[in-house]
């Protein structure tokens, strides 16, 4: 596995998850036969933490399904299930998942410890 | 006071191999020898002959180490070079007398003296390094094998065949095996560590950024991960001295202005024997210092003052370092030096001369590391050297649409080698293309926007050549003549497909487990105890890795029938993610020497994350199947995640369900929680319970009618639900509690405060023989669990044909059937719970009716034989027995005979 790139491939086509920034993801969706229009990019967060502290305070976003898009503004160190789908009359059924990765969490870094830049003459 | 420097140059370029005529790329090369491979190498040299120590780590990628030792693009090397020679003559005769004299007169001489060291040593760059390695000089270590981004890659065998690449060429070319590893653009995923592991890997560098958001935080630019291998992390103060053109050294006027070359400059027809195809490109004779900002008004390069400047920079970086503590890891682009920064190399040879003098210590990796068995374990977070410390560069706008192409190859590179129907000359050539594909230059270069046509034209025809020879429409030996890289490439071997077990006879397992008997706190010991022995019963191999007791040596000894070896057990100090990390560490050296001695394993299998990262660690390093049993997860345990350690417990979690070939749960309910929280589908094998024999009915330890819990003092064992329900009975009885846990001071106070001290009872932790004791003589026995993955207490009371009132919550929910083998309560209702207890002492008959099916219901479905055969087949990779029996009905539609 890894945390940053999952692909998965099968009948329907292939579905990728990449994580580009802390709070970035880039999906791709290569269908491999004509599917409908209204599919649905669902991107799911599974960090655990209580709702109100996941993405968008739900722990879900969706948006149209098409070839690529960067999902961005997502909480850094959370860890995303992206699914290609669509709704019905059920509710939402998964075509495609893949993942989950994790963005990675950040921390500023402490540089003060070194002597003071050198200054040409 | 003075720091020690880890000075780390890591030497790359893109794979290139011209066939017939030359072309413009492989002028890279050969700029590149001319500018900085040769004079690093001859520096050292001088600095070594000085009797002054260089300790320069070095990393050659696979492809370059591919392009020095290629006799044929050496000899091309050589023709570039006179060539260039030849018009440094003409130039600096050209040149005479005028303002550019010593600049050009420096260069001819410098071409002279280049010609000379190449020819002197016929070529062979990599035995002048390799030999000074061999003299302890510098430390030459590898990268991943064609500079791939190796976060980006879509599959564990693609990172794996990256890493094997650049170990396998580097030990073809040095005939020794790398110590460390640079990871293409330091880029970091989480569980790229073991892979690194797996392949011996023991060192590898990072971004600060990364190593400054690790998990226990450290201190420091130095760590071990996991995995077990050291991180060093770049120092960002020191490397930008060095590198930023506009704060840094190099940006210095006095120094040579690197875009201004005469292959510029000349008029075409001067200059144009020395072009490929009469297209203007650098030829390295620079005649300009950089002066100002813009290509305008520049003036002669004056080589004296700048070598002075140089020398100058150099005693400033000494003082700086001198005045700094600890460990400075200053690593950079080799090319840095010299090709980019053309007075490099002298600034390097000033400084390692001034080092000693200013008290700082220059060392190797590997030579710090030796004197660092204690470093912190930390988890890192993905990371990468690249702008904003992440993947931008690598997946952006500009390069996105190669990255499906690059994977829907990589997946098809598995197919290949697990159909075996290519040739090996075709399905090596194939993973040749498919590991230049993914070189990390080109979404590079589509990203600045530098020679973009060229790095397309090179992913798509690597592709293109890949997906030919996939199809068998390539012709190998044609295609090898230009994509020659790596000539003992085995593709085979490089993305190893695991053949699956055997259908039938024994397995050797390993279990990886932190609790085993006499060693339990929870159920966990127990389940891998009596599994484990069920396994070795039905004729398996068993061998258990646990944990010794506290300050117990490490020991082996045969218990049930399984080998049980026990690692010492790490200290209790700091963090206690770091603990488990220390505890994983020592059961993969333990691992290692018994594989060491001998001994194969068709399959591992951990129990919970706290053995996860010995788990995954073994499988990187064997190529074995995982078998992960989750017996509860964090999130269950507290209903969600709400603190640092937990979301590191979590994400442990995560990692271990991605990483295992199969997850088992031992409830649908974990099942359930499993899914929910890591989006895996766990097979669900239920715990089992070994039947005692019943005998007549020991003496009753307590006159009065009492009820019974056994279990750690945990909140969520809801013991204090217990306590209230029997302040709300009607009826008058007693509460025995046996065991311990961080809750019990609690619980006491619960029962002084509901005036019930006196019908309490804490007995602490019992032995077996005192448990059943009490629990034969009980009323009922209480499982009054808030949460709970599967319950084995409850099956206990159950099997000693004792009534069983259990909290209707994950397994509980599972064994228990209300009313007809025990009796089940929400969970956390006290009044519930108090009426249930007050119904078993006024009905004593159904009581016992409750009891003796309970024991039915206990034996018929959780016997260990059974356990052990369907976990056999999870080992298997078959579906469980009712699965299968499902797919034959499916299969075999019809009525059943009457």
């Amino acid at each position: 596995m890894s945390a940053t790139t999952a692909v998965k491939a099968d009948r329907l086509g292939r579905l990728g998850a990449m994580v580009r920034t802390s709070n970035e993801i880039y999906l791709y969706w290569r269908p491999s036969m004509p599917v409908d229009r209204h599919l649905v990019f669902r991107v799911t967060d599974l960090t655990g933490l209580p709702v109100h502290e996941l993405l968008d305070g739900t722990g879900r976003r969706e948006f149209p399904a098409t070839e690529s898009v960067y999902v961005s503004g997502l909480p850094a160190g959370h860890i995303y299930l992206a699914e290609v789908g669509r709704y019905g009359p059920e509710g939402f059924t998964t075509l495609l998942s893949v993942g989950p990765v994790q963005t990675p969490w950040v921390a500023s870094a402490d540089f003060s410890d070194f002597p003071s830049l050198y200054y040409r003459s | 006071m003075a720091a020690t420097l880890a000075l780390i140059l890591h030497a790359h370029l893109p794979y290139v191999r011209p066939v017939g005529k030359e072309i413009l790329e492989e002028r890279w090369l050969y700029e590149a020898v001319a500018e900085t491979y040769l004079p690093l190498l001859q520096m050292f040299e001088r600095v070594s002959a000085a009797g002054l120590p260089v300790r320069v780590a070095i990393s050659f990628s696979g492809p370059l180490l591919s392009m020095l030792s290629d006799q044929g693009l050496m000899a091309r090397c050589r023709g570039h070079l006179a060539r260039l020679t030849n018009l440094a003559d003409r130039e600096a005769e050209r040149l005479a007398g005028g303002p550019f004299e010593a600049a050009a007169t420096f260069h001819r001489d410098r071409f002279h003296d280049l010609l000379d060291q190449f020819d002197r040593r016929q070529g062979n760059l990599l035995a002048g390094f390799a030999a000074l390695a061999e003299a302890g000089t510098v430390e030459l270590f590898t990268s991943a094998g064609t500079h791939g981004f190796l976060p980006l890659l879509s599959s564990e065998e693609s990172r794996r065949a990256q890493i094997e690449a650049g170990v396998e060429e580097f030990t073809r070319l040095f005939g020794r095996s790398p110590a460390g590893l640079w990871l293409p653009e330091c880029a970091y995923a989480p569980g790229l560590d073991h892979q690194l592991a797996a392949a011996g890997i023991r060192w590898f560098v990072t971004d600060s950024a990364t190593l400054a958001a690790a998990y226990p935080p450290v201190s420091g630019l130095a760590a071990r991960t996991p995995g077990g291998v050291a991180v060093l992390a770049r120092d960002n103060h020191a490397s930008r001295q060095i590198w930023d053109k506009k704060r840094g050294y190099p940006g210095d006027p006095i120094y040579r202005e690197f875009y201004k070359d005469v292959g510029y400059e000349l008029p075409l027809e001067q200059v144009s024997p020395w072009l490929v195809e009469n297209i203007r490109g650098d030829t390295g004779l620079k005649l300009y210092r950089i002066t100002r900002e813009g290509l305008d008004g520049k003036e002669p390069y004056d080589p004296a003052a700048a070598l002075a400047r140089a020398q100058e920079h150099a005693r400033h970086f000494a003082w700086a370092l001198s005045q700094r503590e600890g460990l400075v890891v200053a690593p950079f682009d080799a090319e840095l030096f010299g090709h980019w920064w053309f007075e490099g190399p002298d600034f390097l040879e000033t400084l390692l001369a001034e080092l000693p003098a200013a008290g700082v210590e220059v060392v190797t990796p590997s030579q710090w590391l030796a004197n660092q068995p204690d470093l912190p374990v930390v988890r890192l977070p993905a990371g990468s050297w690249g702008d904003g410390g992440d993947s931008r560069v690598w997946v952006s706008p500009a390069n996105d649409w190669l990255w499906p192409e690059i994977h829907a190859a990589e997946q098809r590179m598995l197919e290949l080698v697990e159909e075996s129907s290519l040739p090996p000359a075709v399905l090596n050539q194939a993973a040749r293309e498919l590991l230049l594909a993914q070189s990390s230059d080109w979404p590079f270069i589509l990203h600045f926007q530098t020679t973009t046509e060229y790095a397309r034209r090179r992913v798509l025809s690597h592709l293109e050549r890949f997906r030919a020879l996939a199809s068998g429409s390539a012709n190998p030996a044609l295609i090898a003549q230009e994509d020659g890289i790596f000539p003992d490439l085995n593709a085979r071997s490089l993305y190893r497909a695991r053949p699956p077990l055997a259908a039938e006879g024994p397995l050797r397992i390993l279990m990886l487990s932190w609790e085993f008997p006499p060693n339990n706190v929870g159920g966990l010991g127990r389940h891998v105890f009596d599994l484990g022995g069920a396994l070795a019963q039905a004729g398996h191999r068993v061998r258990v890795i646990t944990v010794a007791d506290e300050g117990a040596p490490a020991s082996e000894e045969i218990v049930a029938g399984m080998q049980i070896y026990r690692v010492p057990r790490p200290p209790e100090e700091g963090n206690f993610l770091t603990w488990v990390y220390r505890l994983n560490q020592a059961m993969v050296a333990l691992a290692d020497q018994i594989a060491a001695k001998g001994a194969e394993f068709d399959v591992v299998h951990c129990h919970d994350w706290l053995a996860g990262q010995a788990g995954m660690a073994l499988k990187a390093r064997w190529g074995t199947p995982l078998v992960a049993t989750i017996h509860a997860t964090e999130r269950g345990r507290n209903g969600a995640i709400h603190d640092l350690l937990q979301q590191a417990i979590h994400e442990e979690e995560w990692l271990l369900t991605a990483t295992a070939d199969r997850v088992i749960t031992v409830s649908q309910a974990m099942a359930g929680e499993v899914e929910h929280s890591f989006r895996v589908k766990p097979t669900v094998i239920y715990n089992g319970v070994n039947l005692p024999t019943l005998g007549v009915k020991p003496p009753r330890p307590l006159d009065r009618p009492y009820f019974f819990i056994v279990g750690r003092l945990v909140v969520e064992k809801g013991i204090h639900v217990a306590i209230d329900a029997l302040a709300c009975m009607r009826n008058k009885a007693d509460l025995v509690i046996a065991g311990k846990g961080p809750v019990e001071g609690e619980l006491r106070e619960l029962a002084a405060h509901r005036w019930l001290a006196d019908r309490v009872h804490f007995l602490g932790r019992i032995s077996d023989a005192d448990r059943d004791r009490w629990l034969q003589n009980a009323v009922a026995g209480l499982v009054p669990s808030l949460y709970e993955p599967f319950g084995i207490v409850a099956l206990e009371v159950m099997t000693a044909q004792v009534p069983v009132i259990v909290g209707d919550t994950g397994g509980l929910a599972e064994i228990v059937t209300h009313g007809v083998d025990g009796l089940k309560v929400p969970p956390g209702d006290v009044s519930r719970l108090a009426a249930h207890m007050d119904w078993l002492l006024e009905n004593p008959g159904m009581a016992a009716v409750l009891a003796e099916v309970g024991r039915v219901t206990a034996s018929a479905r959780f016997g260990w034989e059974a356990i052990a055969e369907e976990t056999t087949r999870v080992y298997r990779g078959r579906p469980s027995v009712e699965l299968e029996a499902a797919a034959c009905r499916e299969a075999a539609p019809g009525r059943l005979p009457e």
